[in-house]
């Protein structure tokens, strides 16, 4: 007997409806949303504001720049943000090639790898610069 | 109680399901097709350009950050690297950038706006307006970057 798709029931455990696919493409929009901020906030910082006193060139003032707490916060953020958006997108052209399901569990497993140690690096960098100042 | 599903009313299914090249308009992208420019209404290229602009952002992410390992390696090496990097010819790589940021940035918001359902049906309205709002801001800050003000 065939049967019209329906759409998928929301319940306690999953209130919006819609496969892995759906739900990372959702994360990428809000990632997005919180990028906009952060990308504006990083590049008034950086290279607009900052340059008023000289620019944020020499070694010296980026060590003054990233001990700051606040910018050290909304800096690992950004590195959060940015990859998690980066990767989702990435996955998204991936998965787009036609690749089987074990292939997709791969890729998978393998952007989480990535994600994990380009943040833990970045924190690692920006920690050690901190340190520095 | 026995129901159809409807796949036979469906335009272009056919076409969609098909792999190779897009041959017409309005009937899909093949699985690895998204990047053949050829038979593409707008929406599709500005899909195309979101990626492959995605794609040099996740390039540019990775290559930001090697670069700021040089950091780690001290105060000359760092203030070496910057002296290369404020010749015009990098200036104007920072300006190729400046463009996949709001290129990306501006078509991501067009199509967060309408694949969430809050402006579901103003597509072309709102690529024209922010190709107005990008165009303006890519002329303000090639002219900030490159010593124009």
């Amino acid at each position: 007997m065939d049967v019209a798709p329906t759409r998928p029931v929301p319940t306690k455990r999953r209130p919006i409806p819609g496969g892995k696919s759906v739900r990372v493409w959702r994360w990428t929009v809000i990632t997005g949303v919180a990028l906009l901020v952060l990308l504006v906030v990083h590049m008034i910082a950086h290279h607009f504001v900052v340059e008023a006193v000289g620019g944020l060139r020499s070694y010296q003032q980026v060590l003054e720049y990233i001990s700051s707490p606040l910018i050290f916060t909304i800096e690992c953020f950004f590195l959060v943000t940015v990859t998690a958006h980066a990767l989702m997108g990435l996955r998204a052209v991936l998965f787009d090639m036609g690749f089987g399901g074990r292939a997709r569990r791969r890729i998978d497993l393998g952007l989480w790898v990535l994600g994990i140690a380009t943040v833990a690096y970045g924190f690692f960098l920006v920690g050690t610069l901190a340190s520095r100042a | 109680m026995s129901q159809t599903t409807g796949t036979d009313r469906i335009p272009g299914l056919e076409e969609r399901a098909r792999r190779g090249p897009v041959l017409r308009k309005g009937v899909g992208v093949s699985p690895s097709g998204w990047f053949d420019p050829r038979g593409r209404t707008i929406g599709s290229w500005a899909f195309a350009a979101n990626r492959i602009t995605g794609l040099g952002l996740v390039f540019y992410l990775y290559l930001h950050l090697g670069v700021l390992t040089m950091l780690l390696a001290g105060e000359s090496m760092w203030n070496d690297f910057i002296e290369l990097a404020t010749n015009t010819v990098f200036l104007l790589l920072d300006v190729l950038l400046i463009f996949g940021i709001l290129f990306h940035g501006l078509n991501g918001v067009r199509v967060a706006l309408v694949g969430t359902g809050i402006v579901p049906d103003r597509q072309k309205a709102l690529f024209w307006a922010f190709t107005v709002i990008g165009t303006l801001l890519l002329v303000y800050a090639a002219f900030h970057v490159l010593g124009g003000e």
